[in-house]
């Protein structure tokens, strides 16, 4: 079989697959095996009706290394033990894993709704405050509504980071210019 | 003593010292504990608080020490203990970490020992019913006070139940805040696991709101699917009435030693289906009403108009359900038409039995109900030879709420059956050439 | 000779309720009837999966997701998310009063138009296409509180010209490179189209796509913003012209871009031949503009002049205003 195949079928194959990701749990019942299973050289490895022996000598004088590569790629692409082990839970631990789950959603949904709250409110605020400039003053208000065209946010904005950076405060800091295309 | 986790909060505990003054014993399901000290059966008749801070797993004092809810300042209870909440589901004693070290599910001693539950799982799952149990609180402070303003309207026009208040407007407000209610009770208790467990143990008591939820759940899930599936490939739909939305499971089965409630669809031995079904009505809801049952076979062959019609073999009224209780007591029914075996004659193909199940209007008395000035032709309405169902369901006013289906055909038994019940030799069809000139 | 009765449910093609109303029983009576293929008709009205039925599937279909034993079941919430915590906390906010504008109204689209039945032939025509031969554009809804934009995924994808050129086994290297550094399993992409010089034919295998979602994406927005781009020699930013005219902004990465990312920088003996990314960010951002703001409130840098497509007032359409809804000018029923 040609590689040219055999990453057709890899591909034919990954099609029909939910990958999962691999979670960390003490509770599985049998030892998880390794994803994968492969050694570089001189081993025979199956993939469904497939068999490929590596490291086999031929006349031309066997894979060259490029070859070996790819084959190790496709195993990486491929769907052959991708999903660890289901994870076989007593009744009673399937009900827990329920109530868990159902608290999760539960506290899920305070969050998100409480924020959406404190947006609206927000946003309501913004239409009062609007409303009251309008009567004050409208001049100030056709000020205030005359957006730029273009807007953005400083090239210096970052997301903030779970600690804090090298260097605590740039001293020499200037305002970043964008180069500019005419 | 330590402290069980969530669901013994505020209005549990209120709940159970409502429970624990009432004078009469409160019904509640047929609960069992894995723990024999622990069941709530005994707890709840027992009116020592301390027996029952013992068993929940704090002290009599923090019973007493929150205000109870349901009890405003110097008045009756708005609600009773049974409304608020389920005995049976306030604390979950299987799912106790301290109780249950190994799981009881796992049958065998090798499994059982050997098997490690998840780390972490049994502190994640204090905290889960910590948190569940305060949303079910919020939830049940919620049910109190709708069901004060039910009460206010009720007390305004001085009558106990809903469908009693005369304004109309009134009426409806009422009707849709217990709506809200139902749908609370039911959000309250669907994170409960003791609930859900009592309910795949076959343990349900469908008194309570979230039960009848879970089973009406189940049963739309595959039975109903299947139900509709066989109606409308068996074209039971439109061959006798024109469609259906099933809201209620609809059982049946004969009677005997290996009686089974069968598949809608099935085909039966015409030995079987000589005697009378019995039938099994789940409403998943808590009402009583009156049904009316009727069994129909669209396949007798008419030979006279090259065609078919409908034979009526039985119709039972008057059948009166409550919410909780679906079995179809025939005694104290009423038989309009009585059962007819099927007897398919020889050749005349595969048989239908519809069974169809009518909610009557109301929950009155079957009785004709004219519409407009038309006259109905009332006697031919429970002609057994040529019966038509649709007619007789808008000329009594029923609304098809549920139906089932089985099938015969000629067999071994069915001359045995004709003899026993007088039915007189069948014709036997066959096909003759018709010379067209 | 068994008595022949209209077969009930097996022969669909002869069925109608109007069979029904006249079964026969004669037993030629079927083949009287009309021979035109016609939908069944559905008389119940229950919706359910007939899958489910099935006695094959239904431990598979009836399970829930969250269940374990379940094929479906993934982990919920493994890692926070440091880009989604920002947006919510601070971007939100943020997006919501940069976009602000006072009783705003709904901006009708360009809609296809109906027929106006002078004609018989009108009758199931294709509708008539959007006033002055324009393309039909989804509604603008107002900016409030709950049409803030944000990044719902981003797709990645390459196009490798050496497995049209030597051989389909080229597209190897850059799946596995597209997986690596995205953490999603790639899908085939297929060329679309043929060119001659290229070589290319249609239908050929020759690249990789993919769709980041969820934590995933937020991981790839920030090792491109913060790890990739900085880094990028000549790099300007995304031109301010890119953008579907909805909200949805592309950009391409060369292989020398790509080679900056960490999976790819940690061992760069292993990959032979890099090839170029284009990235796409979907957000739900009503215009292209907003989806920059969007963009650049997450550290994307622009470049260039601005182009306007579909905003309203500002890429030369006239509106009027109509009870509640603004119209375009030449649009308007």
């Amino acid at each position: 079989m040609s590689l040219h195949q055999l990453s057709s079928m890899f591909w034919r194959r990954s099609q029909t697959i939910i990958s999962r990701t691999a979670f960390q749990s003490a509770a599985v019942s049998r030892i998880p095996q390794p994803l994968h299973n492969f050694e570089v050289s001189g081993v025979k490895f199956t993939h469904g009706s497939l068999e490929v022996t590596r490291g086999k000598r031929t006349k031309s004088g066997g894979s060259s290394p490029q070859k070996i590569r790819l084959v190790n790629m496709l195993s990486l692409i491929g769907r052959v033990r991708k999903a660890p082990y289901r994870l076989k839970l007593s009744y009673e631990d399937l009900l827990r894993h329920r109530t868990i789950h159902r608290a999760w959603q539960l506290v899920k949904r305070q969050e998100r709704e409480s924020r959406n709250t404190e947006l609206m409110t927000q946003y309501q605020k913004i239409q009062v405050a609007c409303d009251e400039l309008e009567k004050a003053s409208p001049e100030l208000f056709a000020q205030a509504m005359d957006k730029p065209k273009s807007l953005r946010f400083p090239p210096e904005y970052r997301i903030p980071t779970e600690t804090p950076p090298n260097v605590s405060w740039d001293s020499s800091w200037k305002k970043a210019t964008l180069p500019q295309v005419k | 003593m330590p402290r069980l986790p969530g669901f013994v909060s505020q209005a549990s505990r209120a709940s159970l010292r409502a429970a624990s003054t009432a004078t009469s014993s409160i019904p509640h399901s047929a609960s069992p504990s894995f723990a024999d000290e622990l069941d709530p059966k005994s707890i709840l008749a027992d009116k020592d608080l301390s027996t029952i801070a013992r068993a929940i797993g704090c002290s009599a004092d923090d019973l007493t020490a929150f205000p109870n809810p349901t009890v405003p300042a110097g008045g009756e209870p708005l609600i009773t203990a049974r409304q608020l909440t389920m005995p049976a589901a306030m604390r979950p004693p299987f799912l106790d970490w301290r109780v249950q070290m190994k799981p009881a599910s796992l049958k065998s001693k090798k499994f059982r020992n050997t098997y490690l539950s998840p780390i972490g799982l049994d502190g994640a799952f204090r905290e889960a019913l910590e948190i569940l149990g305060k949303d079910r609180d919020t939830k049940y402070v919620q049910v109190l006070k709708l069901q004060s303003k039910v009460d206010a309207i009720k007390a305004q026009f001085g009558v106990l139940e809903t469908n009693e208040i005369t304004d109309i407007k009134a009426r409806s407000e009422a009707y849709l805040i217990e709506v809200k209610i139902e749908k609370l009770r039911i959000l309250a208790e669907l994170s409960n696991p003791e609930v859900i467990a009592q309910f795949e143990r076959g343990r349900a008591d469908m008194q309570f709101p979230v039960y009848r939820y879970l089973a009406r759940k189940k049963w739309e899930q595959i039975p109903r699917a299947q139900l509709v599936d066989r109606l409308e490939n068996m074209h039971v739909i439109p061959d006798t009435m024109p469609y259906i939305k099933p809201t209620v499971d609809l059982r049946v089965r004969f009677p005997g030693p290996t009686a089974y409630w069968f598949d809608p669809g099935r085909i039966l031995s015409t030995a079987v289906t000589a005697q009378v079904p019995e039938f099994q009505i789940n409403t998943f809801e808590d009402k009583t009403s009156r049904y009316t049952i009727v069994i129909v076979d669209p396949d007798t062959p008419d030979f006279a108009n090259d065609s078919y019609k409908s034979t009526l073999h039985y119709i039972l009224s008057d059948i009166e359900i409550h919410g909780n209780k679906p079995d179809v007591d025939t005694e104290a029914s009423t038989v309009v038409v009585p059962y007819l075996p099927p007897h398919p004659e020889k050749n005349s193909g595969i048989h239908r039995y519809a069974v169809w199940l009518f909610e009557q209007p109301d929950g009155e008395r079957l009785a004709i109900r004219q519409r407009g000035s038309k006259e109905i032709d009332n006697s031919k309405l429970l002609d057994r030879d040529e019966f038509d169902i649709r007619l007789f369901r808008s000329a009594y006013g029923l609304k098809a709420v549920g139906a089932h289906l089985w099938r015969n055909k000629y067999d071994s038994q069915t001359e045995a059956v004709r003899e026993k019940f007088g039915l007189g030799q069948g014709t036997v069809w066959s096909r003759a050439r018709i010379q067209h000139y | 000779m068994a008595f022949f009765k209209p077969s009930f449910g097996t022969d669909l093609r002869r069925q109608s309720t109007a069979f029904f109303q006249c079964r026969s029983l004669h037993s030629s009576a079927p083949q009287f009837k009309s021979p035109v293929s016609i939908v069944h008709p559905v008389h119940h009205r229950v919706r359910y999966k007939k899958s489910i039925l099935h006695p094959k599937y239904q431990t598979l279909l009836t399970i829930p997701k969250w269940d374990p034993r379940s094929h479906l079941f993934k982990p919920q919430a493994v890692q926070p998310s440091r880009v989604k915590t920002h947006w919510e906390t601070t971007l939100a906010p943020d997006l919501m009063l940069a976009n602000y504008s006072h009783n705003e109204l709904k901006l009708r689209g360009r809609k296809h138009q109906e027929w106006d039945g002078s004609s018989p032939y009108h009758v199931n025509r294709p509708l008539r296409s959007p006033a002055g031969n324009a393309m039909a554009t989804p509604d603008i809804l107002p900016r409030t509180f709950r049409t803030v934009p944000f990044v719902t995924s981003i797709w990645v994808n390459t196009f490798n010209h050496r497995a049209v050129t030597e051989h389909a086994e080229r597209n190897i290297p850059s799946t596995v490179m597209i997986q690596q550094i995205t953490g999603v399993k790639p899908a085939p992409a297929y060329s679309g189209v043929s060119i001659m010089q290229w070589r290319l034919r249609k239908e050929r295998n020759v690249g990789a796509v993919v769709e980041i979602k969820g934590a995933k994406k937020d991981q790839f927005l920030a090792t491109l913003v913060e790890v990739v781009m900085p880094r990028v020699k000549d790099f300007q930013g995304i031109a301010n012209s890119s953008g579907d005219k909805f909200g949805n902004i592309s950009f391409g990465l060369d292989p020398e871009g790509v080679r900056l990312f960490p999976e790819i920088e940690g061992n760069p003996d292993l990959w032979s031949g890099i090839t170029g990314l284009n990235i796409t960010f979907v957000t739900t951002a009503q215009t292209d503009p907003e989806a920059r703001l969007l963009l650049s409130s997450l550290g994307v840098p622009f470049y260039g002049r601005e182009r306007f497509h579909n905003v309203p007032n500002l890429d030369g359409t006239k509106q009027t205003r109509k009870k509640g809804v603004v119209y375009y000018e030449n649009s308007q029923e």
